[in-house]
């Protein structure tokens, strides 16, 4: 199974770039101007207070929102919300395929058993014939440590199965961005090693992703850099050895002093972990 | 008891008339009811109002009012339909109102997470409602769907007003040529249970068959 971003070699060319994106919720104001490149291969985890607009951020991206203002553009497609209400909406629907989304609560389809929530969007959506599709979904699933899982129903599954389950399922229409929405926050502590680590994995091999997580030390670990929100803009962007250990804006100081030792990464306050707790 | 014998066959075809039209109208109930639900829940304003005043109307009056309305009522509008059309029509559209809020509240019940990872498939409105979301709502929908199936096969019995020779005026009939009346009201409430039973149990396999993945 390729990674599902060209290699490209060379180019430093965004593959996701966002200009000046705006959105609120009736009256809430939830992203405020936020711009954001991602480069190819590129790995980058979202962190910030809840509220920050970092899972809006990511839906606004994957097209599961439409913005009030701005640009998100993913290689030369575009989505630019100024334009008429109707080419924005059209725009917006493009945006799905090229990215995948992993979302916190799974969202696996119940009625259908791991390799067939893998093999629905590719067969129903691309067309793509039976026979090679069930070959690519059999080799997602063992990229994903799930082999054997192939015909259980979500039901049968453990939490971080499930999770498992569901980025083989996104991976499987070949997205250029996948954008993982706290994907382990809903998990048993136990069970965010092995999602984690499936994670990693990909991002080693090339994946570029963008990773809403409250971990910060798996942010640290994975991330090539972290972008922290608050209050709808993005506040501050560094390399993660920077991000944490010296932080440049006061409110990166605040959120990191509140959320535990930031510096030291060794006990975020708000994940207590069994130390060692994400074995590779 | 020889007489119920004798006139078996007769009865038996009042049986029949009685689930015919229990099934033509709760096929046609199920399919307008979807539309309503999906009108009501997914169409502009107006569509939405439309919908919650049809299901109001129909839920409000009775089924017998609605079939007289549709039998001596229409051919004054010169509307004129046959006495099993009629039945069709008047339990079609009293079964869709209630099917249609069986099916809305079903609709809701499926997680809005489901629709999410569907579109972030790039699966259209189309494909995630009749591939994700329907499957899930179908399930949660077949017991209460069970029940206006059975509410509805007693509900037959009034078309026998309009000369539908289903089971209660087959055995009408009968009385009034023999002036006996227990064996066959007694036969016939037989027969309606059994029919009954019958859907019992076809919907318990199709509501074990949809629990396999849970």
């Amino acid at each position: 199974m390729p990674a599902p971003t060209d290699p490209a070699p060379g180019t430093r060319q965004p593959v996701v770039c966002v200009e000046g994106l705006r959105k609120s919720f009736g009256d809430l104001l939830v992203l405020d101007s936020v711009d954001l490149d991602v480069a190819p291969h590129e790995s980058i985890a979202i962190i910030g207070p809840s509220g920050s607009g970092k899972s809006t951020l990511l839906r606004c991206i994957g097209g599961l929102e439409q913005p009030d203002a701005g640009k998100i553009t993913i290689d030369e497609f575009g989505l630019d919300a100024s334009l008429p209400a109707r080419e924005v909406r059209a725009a917006v629907r493009s945006l799905r395929g090229r990215c995948g989304m992993v979302f916190q609560s799974f969202n696996l389809f119940p009625h259908k058993t791991a390799i067939e929530n893998i093999m629905e969007a590719p067969r129903v959506v691309l067309g793509d014939e039976r026979d090679a599709l069930v070959a690519r979904a059999e080799a997602l699933l063992d990229r994903v440590g799930l082999a054997d899982k192939r015909d259980e129903y979500p039901s049968r599954l453990s939490g971080g199965q499930q999770q498992r389950v569901a980025i083989a399922r996104s991976l499987a229409m070949n997205p250029r961005v996948m954008l993982f929405d706290e994907p382990t926050s809903a998990l048993d502590p136990e069970l965010i090693g092995e999602v984690q680590s499936v994670i990693r994995d990909l991002v080693s091999d090339g994946l570029t992703a963008l990773i809403v997580t409250h971990e910060m030390r798996f942010a640290a670990e994975l991330a090539r850099e972290v972008v922290f929100m608050d209050a709808g803009r993005v506040v501050e962007r560094a390399s993660p050895e920077t991000f944490f250990s010296d932080p440049e804006t006061d409110r990166a100081q605040r959120f990191l002093r509140r959320i535990g030792d930031g510096s030291s990464l060794r006990s975020p306050a708000d994940a207590p972990r069994p130390a060692g707790g994400t074995p590779r | 008891m020889e007489l119920v014998l004798r006139h078996a066959v007769f009865l038996l075809r009042g049986a029949y008339y009685t689930l015919n039209i229990t099934v033509v109208s709760m096929t046609l109930g199920f399919a307008l009811g979807l539309v309503i639900a999906m009108m009501r829940l997914y169409g502009p304003g107006w569509v939405r109002g439309l919908a919650r005043g049809y299901v109001s109307f129909m839920r409000g009056t009775p089924l017998l009012v609605k079939v007289f309305v549709v039998y001596f009522g229409l051919p004054d509008i010169g509307i004129r339909l046959g006495p099993l059309v009629s039945a069709y029509t008047a339990l079609t559209l009293d079964a869709a109102a209630y099917l249609s809020e069986t099916f809305r509240g079903s609709i809701l019940a499926v997680p809005r997470g489901q629709v999410d990872a569907a579109l972030s498939l790039r699966m259209n409105r189309r494909q995630t409602m009749t591939r994700i979301v329907l499957p899930q709502a179908f399930r949660v929908a077949v017991p209460p769907m069970g029940n206006t199936f059975i509410g509805m096969l007693k509900q037959t019995s009034l078309v026998s007003v309009i000369t539908v020779t289903e089971l209660v005026r087959s055995a009408q009939l009968l009385i009034a040529q023999y002036f006996v009346v227990m064996p066959f009201y007694i036969a016939v409430a037989l027969m309606y249970w059994v029919m009954s039973t019958l859907f019992q149990i076809g919907l318990d396999r199709v509501e074990a068959r949809l629990a396999r993945a849970y």
